[in-house]
């Protein structure tokens, strides 16, 4: 019996046997991935159609999750800049994933449901309020690499300290991240 | 509770679907081989056949001419503001289309999204195919600019930057000179060559907030004369076949002159006018309009403006109103707001130097107001804006109209026309 209070990883393995994990799954991270998407398209029916494809990916790719992880938020986040990054190449939202996993029908968003997600992209979106609430290293370390895509090399650099430091940053913060989503109602 | 339930039943079904196959017996998992690619090209032809279909009602009147039965099939393609094309934009382009058809009286028009990104339009109607194009086709979008930060100088420096460093120049595209106010041609705008070089200067940087993809080309004489263009393209059009475009149909002496590019990421627009007379009839490049260099950072796009009207403001001029989207209201206060704080922060003692911003219709600058931050400390909240000042009621209706049919979400590219 898979809990709400499962890690990440055993979540991810557990989806295999039991739809619920994914459930699990996908209720901690929904937000914060739309939120990703509405940040950077401003689009809600599109930051739900990407979102959509991410977590088919994520369904699709969940047993090569390195089960030693702190917390799947970097690879899902890494899963989604591939979505965005190759959508964008192609002009359209990618769909290969869902088709893989037999999801060919497209979803009508309720204007209801928009509304919701437009919601997130106010300056003071969860997404702020979430960083706000981490230390401050941990909340420079994230927004660096998770929110502007910047590399490890180049925030050590900037921050003038090793990159291991700022890795551990990041880990820390983005494990603090997902307990905060959780407690979010 | 979730943000989108649909999308979270067909994900937990399908992991329901992967769950059971894992544990199935293998002589079991045989046969869901076969079931499951046939139940899903079964979805997949339904969706290929599933189409939206909207119905315009017949204009009334006489008609005197036999209609004709005319069908359009459109390729649709990003655009800046839907950069992504997914069927929920195809669905509201449709419906922008249909609202457009039910402008041609004694038409009865039918619009279907097809699969993938195509658009079929159907349309009976006494009108001509050139008409029923231009209407379909035509897409007026209304940018909002940061006028300082985004207005360049000759030297490609931004008039901010200029106005930190008490450039005349800047001073001038900032605050309008004696009578002429800024954004209009003689308020320190350039040619039409002198405009395009400028910016063909300019680096390629795309961002989210261009109003436009892709590069676009000129063909001036060796005098400066515009031969040809402007001509958008899309990234993948390489330089030879948009100068094979551009040279289409001219004479060899005509096509002996200078290529210019304007990479994404910079804007030449046409100064305001004194008076819109022709509404809908804007930008065409002219030897005597004059033009600005912006940097491509749009602030607020048209598609978050709501019911565009025209009226009259308080002295009874004729103007044009709108409301914006709750994201439009949090972007237009964002974009007043800074304005608000970089005019205060750029005057000093009795010197005020409001500054501003701009509204441009696709290539037109329509408006350039200024923010007094005495009065708009924080910006402008106000969920209602107007545009006023050189309008005649004709020319208000015609851009309230532009305005209403304006922004489909998607770029239209014509595949096919048939009779």
């Amino acid at each position: 019996m898979i809990r709400a209070t499962a890690t990440d990883a055993e979540l991810l393995a557990g989806t295999r046997r039991d739809a619920q994990a994914f459930a699990i799954f996908y209720d901690r991270y929904e937000r914060a991935v739309l939120g990703f998407f509405i940040n950077r398209t401003r689009d809600p029916e599109l930051a739900a159609d990407l979102t959509a494809e991410v977590f088919a990916a994520a369904l699709r790719a969940a047993r090569r999750f390195r089960a030693q992880e702190e917390t799947a938020a970097p690879w899902l986040f890494t899963i989604a800049h591939n979505v965005l990054r190759s959508s964008l190449r192609r002009g359209r939202v990618e769909t290969r994933a869902r088709q893989r996993i037999g999801i060919r029908e497209p979803v009508v968003y309720a204007p209801e449901e928009l509304d919701r997600i437009e919601a997130l992209t106010d300056d003071r979106s969860w997404v702020v309020e979430l960083l706000e609430g981490l230390p401050a290293e941990q909340r420079e370390a994230v927004r660096a690499r998770v929110l502007d895509e910047r590399s490890y090399e180049d925030i050590a650099q900037e921050l003038n300290t090793s990159q291991l430091v700022i890795r551990k940053r990041v880990s820390r913060g983005l494990a603090a991240l997902r307990v905060q989503v959780e407690e979010k109602p | 509770m979730t943000y989108l339930p649909e999308s979270r039943r067909q994900l937990l079904a399908a992991a329901q679907r992967r769950a059971e196959r894992h544990w199935m017996p293998a002589g079991i998992r045989m046969r869901v081989g076969w079931v499951l690619p046939a139940l899903s090209l079964a979805l997949a032809a339904a969706v290929a056949v599933a189409f939206l279909s909207l119905r315009t009602q017949p204009g009334g009147g006489t008609a005197t001419a036999q209609p004709r039965q005319l069908e359009l099939v459109y390729r649709a393609g990003p655009t800046t503001e839907v950069p992504l094309v997914t069927h929920a934009a195809l669905e509201r382009a449709a419906r922008q289309m249909n609202l457009r058809l039910s402008e041609i009286p004694h038409s009865d028009s039918s619009i279907q999204v097809l699969s993938g990104d195509r658009i079929r339009v159907d349309v009976t109607t006494q009108a001509s195919r050139a008409r029923v194009e231009a209407l379909v086709g035509s897409d007026a979008r209304l940018f909002f600019y940061d006028w300082e930060t985004n207005v360049l100088l000759p030297n490609g420096r931004t008039v901010a930057q200029g106005l930190s460093v008490n450039d005349a120049r800047a001073l001038e595209l900032s605050q309008g000179s004696e009578s002429v106010p800024p954004g209009a041609g003689g308020a320190g705008a350039l040619g039409l060559y002198q405009a395009v070089r400028l910016a063909a200067r300019q680096p390629y940087a795309p961002r989210q907030e261009d109003s436009r993809t892709g590069s676009e080309y000129y063909l001036f004489s060796r005098h400066g004369h515009l031969a040809s263009g402007p001509l958008d393209v899309g990234a993948r059009v390489s330089r030879a076949g948009a100068i094979r475009e551009l040279d289409a149909g001219l004479s060899r002496s005509q096509r002996q002159g200078r290529v210019l590019v304007i990479k994404q990421g910079t804007v030449v627009v046409q100064a305001a006018p004194e008076r819109f007379t022709v509404a809908g009839a804007f930008a065409s490049p002219s030897a005597s309009a004059r033009y600005y260099v912006l940097r491509d950072r749009v602030s607020v796009f048209g598609g978050e403006i709501t019911h565009p009207r025209a009226g009259t403001d308080a002295t009874g001029a004729p103007d044009v109103q709108f409301g914006f989207t709750g994201n439009g209201r949090a972007a237009f206060r964002r974009l007043t707001a800074a304005v608000s704080r970089r005019g205060e922060l750029d005057s000093s003692g009795s010197q005020r130097l409001f500054q501003h911003f701009a509204v441009a219709l696709d290539d037109q600058l329509i408006q350039v107001p200024q923010i007094d931050y005495t009065v708009y400390p924080d910006g402008i909240a106000g969920s209602q804006a107007d545009l006023t000042g050189s309008f005649s009621r004709v020319s208000a209706r015609g851009l309230a109209k532009a305005l209403q049919l304006s922004a489909l979400p998607v770029e239209l590219t014509l595949v096919s026309a048939r009779r």
